[in-house]
């Protein structure tokens, strides 16, 4: 986040320092000493941290804030410290809109406290504009970004189909012209043979030839136009879809971690979609629509421009009534929508909860609660049928006004002998052909700025770096896979250190167990380890070689995985012990099922190892999932294994089949083993004992047990646990 | 037999009362707990009901360390007036839900809505996002609008509004 914000002019004022281009930070907060919304601003410059607020200069040096940090409280948060004394204050106090940039900035002070020269970008992201501050959308503000710069990423999109658009283009045009063409011939037939009285059927039949030809050839354009249309909506989104997936997929831990699952589910299909929509049912016609409401206008004037200009005058009323009832429409509609949603919900929550429902007898109530929406949901819903069946032929008949006008004056030209009957009924057509498509471009605006705002979401997907980059020249990694953390500190969060200062080194082939309290970070050094995440400052190497130096691939074939909660992906079961190595052949995935113990089993299955699992596994069990992962690690042959809480979830009878894979998998590899259940430690060559962020404990089992530390403690409570498990099963 | 555990018998409550604890205000603008022979430089004051009931039920818990509790508040209003002004300073200080007074206008745009309203703490703007999470329906009359940045804004009466008003806020609840 943006640290140095720009000090407003009054405030610039009230800074007593003589040089204003010194400034380190600038910060913005809004809440005043009485809770208060109140602007002020927080500047550091000059070793002294100064808060300016209501007219008034407050300078604290630097030198007395050891102690600052940020206090996230219940819808505010606030920067405090200690004075001299050791007395808690307040230096400022700010509503959630500033809290991120708050914690940002304290741990920024303590960087800089500690005198590291690294600079490390907070991880918050801007969320309002600089300038005006509307909130941000896709990154860029809606308001001030030209709309210029955002259609041509819409050419930039069109460019590669640029031939397409020309051949829709082309049948535009002729759907126009064969509506427009259409009506003249309608009137020669009407003027010059059937009112003239000169006419006979042998004359009329040819005019119905053209007049079929010509329809022919409308439809036909049309066809072409619409099939076109589609093919390239789809074309256009399937391109933005994968572009998209591949974007995500190269993005860092840090990036996808940070935002809902649903969130980038939502821009892969939704967004993609709405282009597609756009394309499929609004370009296409946008430009057919506008072509043929010219062409009308220009032919209505070239027939009379009097009448012309008095069925065009009503145009801005007719569009200004359209969208006010269609606003209307939408907001009813979308209220019914959201009834219907939270009936939805109640309805999924009761249903997938019928067991704690029935077993607390609550069936009357969640019916009465039930019903309550129910009728809420008829109610909302029978208005706005009625509504709509009201007031919808209501504005039909407004809309159609303009035609109807035509046809009275253009009746009282006919009668005065000023216009022929077949020029009325021409005049009439070109008048329904400017209306009717009216109420559609009434909200093409809308429907091109949600194009155009979905364009924006995929964009800042596809503008974003990835903050893990693969070195411009990778180095190779060989060796044996010996493994040093030097110095590492890492944080999620600005200013919540995981992992601080941690230094140790793994010899090849060492088997090291880590264990401390949840939430201490070991699964977050084991993230470091594969690069998920980079660390904040420090370094780790493999075989002497910082991992920023070696390519993600090559990273990853190094390293194998089995974690607590084992992930399949739908398919076979052979399928998936191939995942990481898709060329292994039938006898390298039955050995390495018969390593992982799981071979017995999945023979046992009617359709071996071709059976199907989904993806969260439902027809194989805890244990059997975890020798399928097993197997599918052996298979890759990894120099480094990564074991997270594998066996913690199991049965004791099937942990002692995992436990027997694991240690012919562990054979020989450097491996880093997580686990909760300290029992399964206990072939480790060395244990790492982590407390408080930090390396607390390292050395054997029996070692730690001697030391009588953290270790020996948990291991104790582990025993005492086990012991009350062991008297209830008596 | 031993007696059967239930709610009532097994956790007991240490309730803190203006008889048997001193508060203080401190220099820094906190307030000081000297409780049961123990004295607190600085306490944090949580409530246990922020919306349902915010002045009954209030943990006093330490402000460092592990926040333990270091007893509850039964009912603020039994406090004498000066000692329930002192906490209920600290309570704002530690909640902040601006309750909105009045509305100026509601903006949709992009997906988002933007409200410029008059609060109890002075006027301001803030955009909700579209979708159902950002409105929470307490009652009939009663709603929390929350922000894109997490920042609650309170409607406590829907009724004290002008049918203007509850017009516009009647399409986002």
């Amino acid at each position: 986040m943006n640290l140095h914000k720009r000090l407003p002019s009054d405030m610039l004022g009230l800074l007593p320092i003589s040089d204003k281009g010194l400034i380190d930070y600038c910060i913005p907060f809004d809440l005043g000493q009485k809770g208060d919304y109140q602007l002020g601003y927080i500047v550091v410059a000059q070793g002294n941290l100064f808060v300016l607020q209501d007219g008034k200069a407050k300078k604290i040096p630097l030198s007395s804030l050891a102690s600052i940090k940020y206090e996230a409280m219940v819808g505010c948060g606030a920067i405090t410290a200690l004075d001299d004394s050791g007395a808690p204050y307040i230096i400022a106090r700010a509503s959630l809109r500033h809290s991120e940039r708050f914690s940002e900035f304290v741990t920024a002070l303590k960087r800089d406290a500690a005198g590291w020269q690294e600079q490390i970008a907070g991880r918050g992201k801007e969320k309002y504009c600089d300038d005006c501050g509307t909130l941000l959308i896709g990154g860029a503000c809606p308001k001030c970004r030209k709309t210029s710069v955002r259609f041509n990423r819409f050419y930039d999109l069109c460019k590669p189909y640029i031939l397409r658009l020309l051949l829709i283009s082309l049948m535009m045009v002729g759907v126009t012209f064969c509506a427009l063409y259409h009506q003249n011939i309608q009137k020669i037939l009407i003027d010059d043979y059937l009112r003239s009285g000169k006419g006979t059927v042998a004359d009329v039949l040819p005019f119905f030839a053209i007049m079929i030809i010509i329809t022919a050839l409308q439809i036909g354009c049309t066809i072409g136009k619409n099939v076109l249309s589609v093919r390239l909506g789809s074309l256009m989104s399937m391109d933005l879809r994968s572009k998209l997936f591949k974007k995500i997929q190269s993005l860092s831990m840090s990036y996808i971690g940070s935002r809902p699952t649903g969130e980038l589910m939502h821009r892969i299909t939704f967004d993609t979609n709405a282009v597609r929509d756009f394309m499929e049912r609004c370009f296409g016609n946008m430009f057919s629509n506008l072509i043929t409401m010219v062409g009308a206008v220009f032919c209505m004037f070239a027939i009379n421009w009097k009448l012309a200009v008095l069925v065009i005058i009503f145009t801005p009323a007719i569009i200004i009534m359209s969208r006010m009832f269609h606003k209307r429409i939408h907001r009813m509609f979308w209220a019914q929508g959201r009834k219907g949603d939270s009936m939805k919900s109640r309805l999924q929550d009761v249903i997938s909860g019928i067991r704690v429902v029935k077993s607390f007898g609550c069936e009357g109530r969640e019916a009465e609660k039930f019903n309550e929406q129910s009728n809420e949901l008829a109610r909302i819903n029978s208005r706005n049928e009625c509504f709509w069946a009201i007031f919808f032929p209501i504005i039909t008949l407004v809309m159609g006004l303009g035609v109807h006008f035509a046809t009275y004056f253009g009746g009282i030209e006919v009668l005065k002998d000023n216009m022929t009957v077949g020029t009325l009924q021409q005049f009439i057509a070109y008048a329904a052909m400017f209306y009717g498509p009216m109420r559609w471009m009434a909200h093409l605006p809308r429907m091109i700025m949600r194009m155009l705002n979905s364009l924006d979401r995929m964009y800042e997907i596809l503008d974003e770096e990835p903050d893990i980059k693969d070195a411009p020249n990778p180095k190779e990694c060989k060796g044996n896979g010996e493994v040093e953390f030097k110095n590492v500190t890492f944080g999620y969060d600005p200013g919540e250190p995981v992992l601080e200062n941690i230094n140790f080194t793994v010899k090849s082939g060492e088997m090291v167990g880590l264990v401390g309290a949840s939430g201490v970070g070991k699964s977050t050094l084991i993230n470091l380890l594969m690069r998920l995440y980079d660390v904040d400052s420090g370094s780790i190497t493999i075989d002497g070689v910082d991992l920023r130096e070696i390519s993600n691939a090559d990273l990853h074939r190094q390293i194998g995985v089995v974690l607590q909660d084992t992930v399949m992906f739908s398919g076979t079961i052979g399928a998936n012990i191939r995942y990481a190595r898709p060329d292994a052949t039938r006898q390298q995935v039955i050995a390495a099922a018969k390593m992982a113990n799981a071979h017995d089993f999945i023979c046992r299955l009617p359709d071996g190892y071709d059976t199907y699992i989904t993806e969260r596994g439902g027809n194989v069990s805890g244990g059997e999932r975890q020798r399928i992962a097993i197997a599918r690690a052996i298979l890759a042959n990894p120099k480094l294994l990564i074991l997270d809480e594998a066996t913690s979830a199991l049965d004791t009878e099937s942990e002692e089949l995992v436990q027997q894979a694991i240690e012919r998998l562990t054979g020989g590899r450097t491996t880093f083993a997580i686990a909760h259940r300290l029992s399964t430690l206990r072939h480790a060559d060395r244990i790492i004992v982590l407390n408080d962020h930090k390396v607390a404990e390292v050395g054997t089992h029996d070692q730690l047990l001697e030391k009588k530390g953290i270790y020996y403690s948990l291991i104790n409570a582990q025993s005492k646990l086990h012991r009350i498990k062991g008297d209830n099963e008596d | 037999m031993s007696e059967i555990i239930t709610v009532e018998n097994t956790f007991e409550t240490k309730y803190i009362t203006a008889q048997n604890a001193t508060f203080e205000k401190t220099e820094g603008g906190f307030v000081s707990v000297q409780f049961e022979g123990n004295f607190y430089p600085r306490a944090d004051f949580c409530r246990a009901f922020p919306l349902s009931a915010p002045d009954v039920y209030i943990s006093v818990r330490e402000s460092s360390g592990k926040h333990r509790e270091i007893g509850m508040i039964e009912n603020l209003l039994e406090f004498p007036q000066d000692i329930a002004d002192m906490i209920r300073t600290q309570i704002n200080l530690r909640y902040f839900t601006p309750k909105i007074t009045k509305l100026h206008s509601a903006v949709d745009a992009n997906g988002t809505t933007t409200f410029d309203c008059d609060t109890d703490k002075g006027r301001c703007t803030f955009v909700i996002r579209g979708g159902s999470d950002a409105v929470i329906r307490l009652s009939d009359t009663r709603i929390i609008f929350t922000d894109v940045d997490g920042n609650r804004f309170e409607i406590a009466d829907l009724t004290k509004f002008t049918r203007r008003e509850q017009k516009k806020l009647d399409l986002y609840i």
